[in-house]
């Protein structure tokens, strides 16, 4: 039967069962016996473990991986020619028609889809801070201390499956949220708004307090609080009392305790038992569009309107999202979301060009980086303008000290981060950025390796196999580099025959930035006082030497960086690694765009309406 | 735009330090003796360290020459020269579960643990194991104000290595409290120094008194089981994570009360040092500023480093805790080492040195500084006394990386010192060569056991080493 459908063509009714008899019968048997002897259960060469891909869910599990297996096996990669039994062409071409129609599917949408499932979010520092900020109105960041939290899925810290809880971060939540307390004791005005409503004399002395703490309770936890809720609060106020505290005293432990309730600290979302997906409820859509957009809570007016009923409504929906982006606090999503996804956010701990060879590099100058990111993107959100104009825009944001480590015609004064027009195309655009430019070298040199593998990872979404162990490294420094250029060593390496499948494809992107050296600064003469090559030339005669020419090149496969962006927002939004039901969003929204100018607004509009974001399932 | 939110970062240095002060105990060392002296030890406790270098060694200049009582530190160990009758070091051991997958995550995240872990981008992170070091303080933590510590240099790395779609976690964590909870170092001499002895610290003096931990941690556990019914499976699991820790908070509250309340002192030897560490830290982390940018302190590395590791010994000392781990670096640490003369690059670029001359002499540079390190922290607990002997003699204090060679990333023969004779019950002074044969996790066997945990099974290992 399943042979027959094939030949007819009529794939669409092929049944999931069938499916998995395709599988079984021609892609689980090629793998098995071309591709297990090393990357199978013995051996995992390149860290590739094939053998888990036993089945079509596994397969559907690591759709990411069957892309990969495809583009291997049609460009003759694998299996390598010295196995000694190779594939023939009839079973290459089986394989590859299977697995494309497979992943044909789970680009449309031809299976089994869902909204996908994301385990309790704990606030991570960043919205730590940015909620004590909103919830009490105090101005530091409490968070300083908390350890780095780690990341998952698509790269981003608030992945909520890698999030966790230890006994010194409890002990950091405790400390924290006793600052915050104190600084709201300690200052009268905030004191003031915090506790809103004194009791007239005894009588109302519990009632009032619990005004108070409801309240309180109502926004730390994001949802209208119940009578369970605010026992263990009443109670612990109560106390207070009873040992003659004041009444301001006595609020101060539930006070703090709503900051280490793990109702206030963790995000949940409800489930509905013997359902298989569902729609989140107001006051869930409300958080997880603020902390998308602010990573914070919910201002007033977005609880007023979840409160109401009325945030399922697409229309209400798109205006609050809008309302959003145009407050100063979604700055937040270009430190957090673009921060991480293009990497400035290494500037604040990570970046450590050798202080020896790059004195310039002084912390007004690492600032000065990290914020023209933030900027750029801030500017990109609020005034919408399309996301290609992360990979080329006519201008970039400076303060004079950017300015003048870039080099810019224009005049530029002053400490603040202002829109500067540029106008040879050198800058703009994220591959002029400092940041970048700086993350992706080492210490002491630039590396066209790292840089290359940053375009295609972070821009192009498509990452590069890992090296063999033994690949070795040139030499950290660049100066000792013995007769030869530093580019004339990068060749010799590349022309070793397993290093030349990759790094044909890696190393020219990285050639045509050599001009910007490892702190991102223009330059003509490397650090040997030899001119800097930068021609480059990829697999297929495509030749350039120049940023300008390297932006025009990603630029003409705009459409597989806008998905890589889609797709990155998207688990930044929903706090999870992408699935394979979720590629088929990604193509929609992709397709939507298209027709949109790119436009970045459009862009956060389509995945706030989207499936996943919008609902729960059962499974994840 | 961005204006207004970078005010909200700004902060001055009063304000920081504000309420860090309360209402705790003072630290406790004789106070918590004469339980111990003659309670539920014999002797005096055993503490155990683990320290981890990312990166592996120079393999020609990493084993000594000689066997047994009879051997030569090779040069890369002879910083330890001073303290060489006191270790034990041991050659070919191998972490057999962590030989396959990367180089680097699979060899650090299971250093401790000696498993297989799980290969994720992050949506089931799991060690598969629990390292030895929570092992220790899950049995016998309870004893001491803190279960155990773990502390650091290097800031945790973020993000996901996508070139082995791993995420990074599993290369800046060796302590896992659970196969799933991984406990982060803490790389803030301050923050560390003050966890343990916050009224030691100046800055926290004269600060008004403030909520007790108490008060506010009971009306969390108060709530708990209304909690605890509102949320589904997985939800509960994180849940648990979260409650977990606060009983563990909460304990350490009533430990520290105790303290308060027996009116015992902390011997004035142990408060000369603390206060002179205390002074140290602050001329370190002097002009690390309070903005976003400046959120970890950038200090001199050798200083950082020789501070967590004063640290560690004082909270030994004072019995403060008896476990503890440290990091000096994340796996993959691409750390600038050009502080060192002669060293020019970072950790993990130099380490793959192609045998290259140059690379490898700044490799064993690098390597050289580590055992430099090493040799301080044995130097500090040699010299101080600890019940009939010194705090060394009482000790176990590991160091080791995942790998060797750098270069190729071998999992085999792996670096491996034991130092300190755990209360006698440890003949140093040798070099113990299993002949590629050992396994890491059966010395593991063997270092809980003299803890006073004996464990049926840790990894690969149901007996202990031969030869410790």
């Amino acid at each position: 039967m399943r042979s027959l459908f094939i030949t007819l063509g009529i794939l669409a009714l092929t049944s999931v069962l069938a499916l998995a008899d395709e599988f079984r019968d021609t892609t689980h048997a090629f793998l098995k016996k071309h591709c297990f002897e090393c990357h199978g259960e013995e051996e995992q060469e390149g860290g590739i473990a094939l053998h888990k891909i036993d089945s079509l869910d596994a397969a559907l599990r690591n759709h990411l991986l069957i892309e990969n297996i495809i583009e291997q096996v049609h460009s003759n990669e694998m299996p390598p020619d010295d196995q000694d039994v190779l594939p023939t062409t009839e079973e290459k071409t089986q394989v590859l028609r299977a697995l494309r129609a497979l992943s044909e599917r789970v680009q449309s949408g031809d299976v089994t889809q869902r909204a996908g499932r994301v385990t309790l979010r704990r606030l991570n520092r960043n919205e730590y801070n940015y909620t004590v900020r909103d919830l009490f109105g105090v101005n530091f960041n409490p968070s300083r201390g908390f350890p780095i939290d780690g990341a998952g899925g698509e790269g981003f810290d608030n992945t909520a499956a890698a999030l966790f809880s230890s006994p010194t971060l409890l002990e950091k939540y405790l400390e924290a949220a006793k600052k915050v307390v104190a600084q709201v004791y300690q200052n009268p005005r905030l004191k003031k708004t915090v506790i809103f409503a004194r009791p007239t004399g005894p009588k109302d002395t519990v009632a009032t307090a619990e005004k108070v703490l409801s309240f309180h309770a109502t926004l730390a936890y994001r949802r209208r609080v119940t009578e369970d809720d605010l026992n263990p609060l009443l109670k612990a106020f109560q106390r207070g009392i009873n040992t003659g505290q004041t009444y301001e005293n006595s609020l101060r432990a539930p006070l703090t305790a709503l900051l280490i309730n793990p109702r206030f600290l963790f995000r949940s979302e409800h489930d509905q038992p013997g359902k298989e997906e569902w729609r989140l409820t107001d006051f869930e859509i409300a958080t997880r569009l603020a902390y998308f957009l602010w990573s914070s809570m919910p201002d007033r007016e977005l609880f007023r309107i979840a409160d109401a009923g009325k945030l399922s409504d697409p229309a209400v929906l798109r205006e609050q999202t809008l309302r959003m982006i145009a407050s100063p606090k979604s700055t937040a999503l270009a430190r957090h979301f673009a921060g991480q996804w293009i990497g400035f956010h290494k500037m604040i701990n990570e970046a450590e060009p050798d202080a020896k060879r790059f004195p310039e590099f002084n912390f007004d100058l690492r600032k000065a980086m990290y914020y023209e990111g933030i900027e750029f993107f801030t500017h990109l959100l609020r005034e919408n303008r399309p996301i290609t104009e992360l990979i080329d825009s006519d201008y970039t944001f400076a303060n004079a000290t950017l300015a003048k480590h870039y080099g810019l015609k224009e005049k530029v004064t002053g400490d603040t981060m202002q829109k500067v027009a540029i106008h040879n195309k050198v800058r703009g655009g994220v591959l002029g950025m400092g940041a970048v430019l700086t993350t992706t070298s080492l210490p002491m040199r630039t590396s066209p390796v790292l840089r290359g593998v940053w375009i295609l990872d972070s821009l192009l979404g498509a990452p590069a196999p890992p090296p063999p162990p033994d690949a070795g490294e040139l030499p950290a420094d660049d100066t000792q580099a013995g007769g030869l250029t530093f580019r004339e060593q990068l060749d010799i390496h590349r022309k070793a025959e397993q290093c030349s499948g990759c790094h044909s494809r890696i190393d020219p992107l990285g050639y045509s930035l050599e001009h910007f050296d490892a702190i991102g600064r223009w330059r003509e003469k490397d650090a040997n006082g030899k001119p800097i090559d930068s021609t480059a030339a990829l697999p297929g005669d495509i030749e350039f030497s120049s940023p300008q020419e390297l932006k025009a090149l990603i630029m003409g496969g705009k459409h597989k960086f806008a998905r890589n962006m889609t797709r990155k927002m998207l688990a930044y939004a929903t706090g999870r690694g992408l699935e394979y039901y979720d590629e088929a969003i990604v193509s929609k929204i992709v397709a939507k765009l298209d027709t949109k100018e790119y436009l970045t607004q459009e862009l956060i509009l389509q995945i706030v309406q989207s499936r996943p974001f919008l609902n729960r399932s059962r499974t994840r | 735009m961005a204006n207004i939110q970078r005010n909200q970062w700004q902060l001055s240095r009063r304000h920081a330090l504000r309420g860090m002060g309360a209402t705790l105990s003072l630290p406790f060392l004789e106070a918590m003796r004469p339980a111990f002296g003659q309670g539920a030890y014999s002797s005096d406790p055993i503490r155990m360290a683990c320290l981890f270098m990312p990166n592996g060694v120079r393999p020609d200049k990493w084993t000594p020459k000689g066997k047994g009582d009879k051997f030569e530190l090779s040069p890369i160990l002879s910083p330890l020269e001073a303290v060489k009758e006191h270790l034990l070091v041991i050659s070919g051991l191998s972490n057999r579960p962590a030989h396959h997958g990367d180089g680097h995550y699979f060899k650090t995240a299971s250093w401790l643990t000696c498993t297989t872990i799980e290969e994720t981008e992050g949506s089931n992170i799991s060690s598969n194991g629990i390292s030895i070091d929570q092992i220790a303080a899950e049995a016998i933590g309870g004893d001491t104000k803190l279960p155990s510590m773990e502390l650091g240099i290097e800031p945790i790395k973020s993000g996901v290595d996508r070139n082995v779609k791993l995420t990074r976690l599993y290369g800046s964590h060796i302590s896992w409290k659970k196969p799933d909870v991984p406990l982060p170092c803490e790389i803030n001499p301050r923050s560390a120094f003050d966890r343990l002895f916050r009224n030691r610290s100046k800055d926290a003096k004269n600060q008004p008194p403030i909520t007790s931990d108490k008060s506010v941690i009971d009306i969390v556990l108060d709530d708990a089981r209304s909690l605890k019914r509102s949320l589904g499976n997985e939800d509960t699991h994180k849940l648990d994570q979260y409650l977990e820790s606060v009983h563990e908070v909460e304990r350490r509250i009533k430990k520290e009360a105790q303290a308060v309340g027996s009116g015992q002192n902390i011997s004035p030897d142990a408060l000369k040092q603390l206060d002179a560490l205390n002074k140290r830290i602050k001329k370190a982390t002097r002009g690390s500023s309070d903005n976003e940018l400046g959120s970890m302190p950038r200090l001199n590395p050798t200083e950082h480093a020789r501070l967590m590791m004063d640290i560690m010994v004082l909270a030994f000392w004072t019995d403060s805790t008896r476990i503890s781990t440290f990091m000096f670096g994340s796996a993959v640490s691409n750390k600038s080492f050009s502080f060192l003369d002669g060293v020019s690059g970072a950790h993990h670029s130099i380490s793959h040195h192609k045998n290259n001359p140059k690379q490898l002499e700044q490799y064993q540079k690098i390597n050289t500084w580590h055992i430099e390190q090493y040799a301080y922290m044995l130097q500090r607990m040699k010299d101080l006394p600890d019940g009939s002997s010194t705090l060394l003699d009482n000790s176990m204090v590991l160091f080791g990386s995942g790998i060797r060679d750098g270069n190729v990333h071998s999992p085999k023969n792996i670096p491996t010192i034991l130092a300190g004779g755990a209360g006698g019950q440890i003949k140093t002074g040798r070099h113990l060569d299993t002949r590629n044969d050992g396994s890491l996790a059966s010395l593991y066997v063997g270092m809980l056991k003299r803890l006073g945990v004996p464990t049926k099974k840790i990894g690969d290992a149901r007996r202990e080493l031969r030869g410790i």
